[in-house]
């Protein structure tokens, strides 16, 4: 075993770094990089146009609905447009938006030079590409998914919709899926096995907590829906019968298959963003979060209680009374480490003094619409009152204040917080407040109204409704209200790009932060770290002001890892030291092990068995590539010599 | 490799691995246990088939009880290892990083306070289960 050299940060040392670790230039370098950084801003990219298309097709439902018994759509179309919609928000923009800001951010808030497989990283985000253009395939040639993003059989099996429309959803969640899982095992590794020497469990930033958290939920849910789809598909394709009664299958197994995912997948879109805001709100209050042990614990409880409630989603199926209670029990519950989040949040702003920045009004904003789709989700854990509220707009106000309020609003937020050390540039300040206010306003405007029109009865996903249902004024201004947030979040694009190229330029720490990130320049240089951190607190650029300990980060000296593409694995607890790693050079491999799983989908689509066929191949020589072991890697070599 | 000046848990040689995986997963695992077993056993008996029963399949009348002791010793359970995380809490109660000040207390008071909650968390969250079998009836509502 190798004694690493240590060192002082020169500039030998980082251009001989920056020759190790840079990808070459050019289509080559783009098709087959896996930097982090490259990956995490296309996740995020590509995640924010899926939030564009999904924002059209929700305008368009807008329209359709509101005055009453118009005809902008047919029916058909809107159940397209309604399924669309929610499924692109929920499976391809939320969660590949979290997965962006974690891919970019993740090595530099731990003090490592890359993801812990980042091959695996890139063929992750391959794959995600691969799986929005598979189930927007259909769509463009009028065969999308049109039984809403949870899909409930019966109507989803072949009797009711005959079409190709199922078949392509079921196949891209399936692929979806892929993605899904060998990111999150990434996430795993690379939080136990990547962190900077001395960046022990209890000094984790809360993102980190949050995305870890998320990460260990979809490695065991996500293949509860992948079955679900997989069956289904069995069932459309083969008549296998596993959800039509006829056949002795149960339609309620798969609302079982579908929520035992569907419930932690929606802890997963929302925790790493509260991690967002966790870490970036106290930035802003200039003291550290309060409660961070226990913001950190109740972002862990909530995804464990996340895994006991999904029931609640079938409160109206007519399951027995009793196994009911069981369920409504657990939803209420799992507000209290919501809570916990929420007080810390307001006694870090309390007791600091906060900044007014745009970000701050993002994140703080959240805190509030947080509260407000809690409360609505705590009225439908009780039985009763959930037997009223299902299925009317009631739970559509609900979900979109948690989606929107707890994902969209700290995600924006982030964006602004971060984009400096991204591109090193502000985004502009006074964009951004008119960015935030019509945001905010359009909103609530919005979707506040919603809780009354589901309170009065209008059931969700009809297509029109009759003059007279005392409906008409509430959708004409929840129709205003989204026109407006989608002015907001034009705004912000607009920023973006007025920014990118004339924004005021940042330095490494522009918001005098005290995470690792902030330590090195905006952007980062390939390498990330020129040296190996040393981690004494949780808190590393403010040590000198808390007087936490008397321990000291070192940030300037340390291990240069600079005899390759190298760096440092650390024990899962406290961050020992273990062991030097050489990490994987760019590669086509997960390119092509992502077109042969493409193709090997498509074909099964299209019923193209000599195609499916050849592409299984294809997936099996792209693995032999990936997977043949390399000299340079010391693959090769005895593991006792 | 070398090792930590300032080592982040100086009294983790106080906290096993197994037992820090005891404390940590006790507590929701005796909780998830509960509630899948626990729900499995009632819902059964009342919708064996297609339709929903308004009283359970004669014979299982007893999986009331059962699911009750279950639920009685799973919150045994996580009590034992809520107090098991105190016992280890107040061993290590004094952990610094270093003797300086209170903020950024050992890796391992982390741990053990993180077992306390979680225990006796799930202890008092498997017990709400409780008032259902209480007060709700047992198939139709």
């Amino acid at each position: 075993m190798r004694t690493p050299d240590i060192g002082a940060v020169t500039d030998a040392l980082r251009t001989r770094l920056h020759a190790i670790w840079e990808t070459e230039p050019g289509w080559r370098g783009w098709l087959s990089t896996v930097d982090h950084k490259e990956i995490g801003l296309r996740y995020i990219v590509t995640a924010f146009l899926m939030l564009i298309i999904g924002g059209i097709e929700a305008l368009v439902i807008r329209l359709q609905l509101a005055g009453p018994d118009l005809r902008l759509l047919t029916p058909e179309q809107y159940d397209q447009f309604f399924t669309m919609h929610g499924m692109t928000m929920i499976f391809l923009y939320a969660s590949p938006i979290l997965s962006g800001f974690s891919n970019y951010l993740w090595p530099l808030l731990l003090g490592s030079r890359d993801m812990a497989f980042p091959r695996l990283n890139a063929f992750s985000y391959w794959v995600y590409l691969a799986a929005a253009i598979f189930l927007y395939s259909g769509f463009v040639v009028g065969a999308g998914p049109d039984d809403g993003w949870f899909n409930y059989v019966p109507y989803a099996e072949r009797n009711y919709s005959p079409g190709p429309n199922q078949d392509i959803y079921a196949l891209g969640m399936m692929l979806l899926g892929i993605s899904t899982t060998v990111g999150a095992a990434n996430f795993i590794v690379t939080a136990f096995k990547m962190r900077a020497p001395g960046m022990a469990i209890n000094r984790l930033p809360i993102l980190i907590w949050g995305t870890l958290t998320a990460s260990v939920a979809n490695l065991i849910v996500v293949p509860a829906v992948s079955l679900a789809f997989f069956l289904l598909w069995m069932d459309r394709q083969f008549g296998t019968g596993f959800f039509q009664p006829a056949l002795g299958g149960q339609p309620l197994l798969w609302q079982h298959l579908f929520w035992l995912f569907g419930h932690p997948w929606v802890y997963a879109i929302v925790l790493p963003a509260m991690g967002m805001v966790s870490d970036g709100l106290p930035v802003f209050c200039r003291r550290p979060l309060a409660g961070y042990s226990l913001v950190a614990l109740s972002t862990v409880a909530t995804m464990i209680l996340g895994f006991g409630v999904w029931v609640h989603h079938m409160f109206a199926t007519g399951l027995p009374a009793l196994s009911l209670s069981f369920f409504s029990g657990a939803s209420i519950i799992i507000t209290v480490p919501s809570a916990v989040a929420v007080f810390a949040w307001l006694a870090t702003i309390w007791t600091g003094r906060p900044v007014i920045t745009t970000a701050f009004l993002f994140y703080a904003s959240m805190i509030l619409l947080f509260v407000i789709g809690g409360v609505s989700g705590f009225m439908t854990a009780s039985v009763p009152a959930d037997w009223q509220l299902t299925d009317t707009y009631f739970v559509v106000a609900h979900i979109h204040y948690v989606l929107i309020g707890i994902n969209v609003f700290p995600v924006v937020g982030a964006t602004y917080f971060w984009f400096p050390k991204m591109s090193g540039r502000f985004l502009d300040e006074r964009l951004g407040r008119w960015n935030f206010w019509t945001m905010f306003l359009g909103f609530n405007l919005g979707f506040l109204p919603m809780h009354l029109t589901g309170l009065l009865g209008m059931p969700r996903r009809i297509w029109t409704y009759s003059d007279g249902m005392g409906w008409d004024g509430l959708n004409l201004i929840t129709t205003i209200g989204s026109f407006l947030f989608a002015a907001g979040v034009l705004i912000f694009f607009v920023n973006v790009a007025k920014s990118l190229r004339s924004g005021a330029p940042a330095n490494d720490n522009p918001w005098d932060a005290p995470t690792l990130e902030w330590s090195i320049p905006s952007p980062p240089p390939p390498y990330n770290f020129a040296v190996i951190p040393t981690i004494a607190s949780r808190h590393p650029l403010w040590e000198n002001r808390l007087q936490e300990s008397r321990a000291r980060s070192t940030l300037d000296r340390g291990m240069t890892l600079d005899h390759g593409k190298e760096t440092l694995t650390t024990t899962p607890m406290d961050a020992e030291p273990e062991r030097i790693v050489e990490m994987p050079e760019d590669s086509y491999a997960p390119l092509l092990l992502t077109a042969g799983l493409a193709t090997l989908f498509a074909g099964l689509a299209l019923k193209a068995w000599p195609i499916a066929g050849t592409s299984g191949l294809l997936v099996f020589a792209a693995l032999l590539f990936w997977l043949w072991p390399r000299r340079q890697l010391l693959e090769r070599a005895p593991a006792h010599g | 490799m070398s090792t930590l000046s300032h080592h982040p848990a100086p009294k983790g040689n106080r906290l096993s691995t197994a037992r820090t995986g005891f404390l940590l997963v006790t507590g929701p695992l005796a909780w998830l246990a509960q509630i899948c077993i626990g729900d499995s056993l009632l819902s059964w008996p009342c919708f064996p088939l297609d339709t929903r029963l308004e009283a359970p399949v004669p014979g299982y009348d007893g999986t009331r009880v059962i699911a009750l002791v279950l639920l009685l010793l799973c919150a045994a359970l996580a009590a034992a290892s809520g107090m098991a995380a105190w016992r280890t809490l107040r061993a290590v109660m004094d952990e610094t990083e270093d003797d300086h000040v209170h903020i950024g207390r050992g890796r391992t008071r982390f741990i053990a306070m993180w077992g306390m909650i979680l225990g006796f968390g799930f202890t008092i969250a498997t017990l709400v289960t409780l008032a259902g079998l209480a007060l709700v009836p047992r198939c139709v509502g």
